[in-house]
């Protein structure tokens, strides 16, 4: 059996290089990776990066816990969701207050812990800023 | 240059940028393409489609791209359970939750349908329209949709 979500809160990098030294296959580091997080991600050689703050960005959906891992309505925990799929009260609570969360279907996702960072809110200038400020990372290591 | 990896070259990509693909209805195509038209890998979350759905969106992330993109599917992808959601059970999370829904002004949802998606009937269309990433979380697919997938992509 696998650790519940809540005993296995390592983080992104400290366990991406666990997984790293241990797999021979290239290792994708996912969340809350943002823009600073793709050299930091190189750094320890995963070879990619999945930016879900892009997408969630993009939608605009923010909870009131970005900055902070999912909780229930993540996919990380989502054994607390049970049985029956039904929105969580934060989830239906913000839907109502007019935060920019989409409340779609039965089931809506918080995600965005980067979102505290995020300045793009458009696929195309994330992506362009995403490649300048890792090409920057780079170039200055080059010139110290 | 940094952007040139192991994956990058694997999944056909400029760079080793992927996109998380949302599943429930949260994924666009215009955001997938968008990503993958820039260099990166767009993500279409699929899991809670129907077989044929997969099928149009894919036709038009094919429409919308000729870039690499990843489509997503949860292998393990309801946690209804085999014989479906009891009355008494729907009745108890209804009431649990009615003032949530009563302070937005929402409708509770119906008791859901069942049965769910079927993993191995999306795994199916997926397997036939070929993405040039399938990814998948909750699960490990069976041995031979693995095997099916390395044989197709041998092929192509």
């Amino acid at each position: 059996m696998p650790a519940p979500a809540e005993e296995s809160l390592t983080g992104t990098f400290v366990l991406v290089q666990q997984i790293r030294d241990r797999v021979r296959v290239p290792v994708i580091a996912a969340g809350g990776i943002g823009g600073a997080g793709i050299p930091s991600a190189a750094l320890v050689d995963t070879g990619s990066f999945e930016v879900d703050g892009a997408d969630t960005g993009v939608h605009g959906a923010t909870g009131p816990r970005a900055g902070q891992p999912g909780g229930a309505g993540s996919g990380r925990e989502r054994g607390s969701v049970v049985a029956v799929p039904v929105p969580n009260p934060l989830c239906v609570r913000s839907a109502a207050g007019g935060d920019r969360a989409r409340a779609v279907g039965d089931l809506l996702l918080w995600g965005g812990q980067i979102t505290p960072v995020l300045k793009y809110r458009r696929a195309e200038e994330l992506m362009v800023a995403l490649v300048e400020e890792a090409d920057a990372y780079y170039k200055n290591l080059k010139n110290a | 240059m940094w952007y040139e990896t192991r994956i990058a070259k694997l999944l056909g990509s400029t760079y080793p940028i992927l996109q998380g693909p949302f599943g429930g209805n949260l994924s666009t195509v215009k955001l997938a393409a968008t990503v993958s038209n820039a260099g990166g890998v767009g993500g279409y979350g699929c899991y809670r489609l129907a077989p044929a759905e997969i099928a149009k969106i894919d036709a038009e992330l094919k429409r919308a791209t000729d870039k690499p993109y990843n489509l997503n599917l949860w292998v393990s992808n309801s946690d209804v359970p085999e014989h479906g959601v009891t009355d008494a059970a729907y009745e108890r999370v209804k009431e649990l939750f009615r003032p949530y829904f009563e302070e937005a002004g929402l409708a509770f949802p119906e008791k859901p349908v069942t049965p769910p998606m079927r993993f191995e009937d999306q795994v199916q269309v997926v397997l036939d329209v070929m993405p040039a990433v399938f990814s998948f979380v909750f699960g490990v697919p069976a041995a031979d949709v693995l095997e099916e997938c390395r044989r197709r992509r041998r092929n192509r």
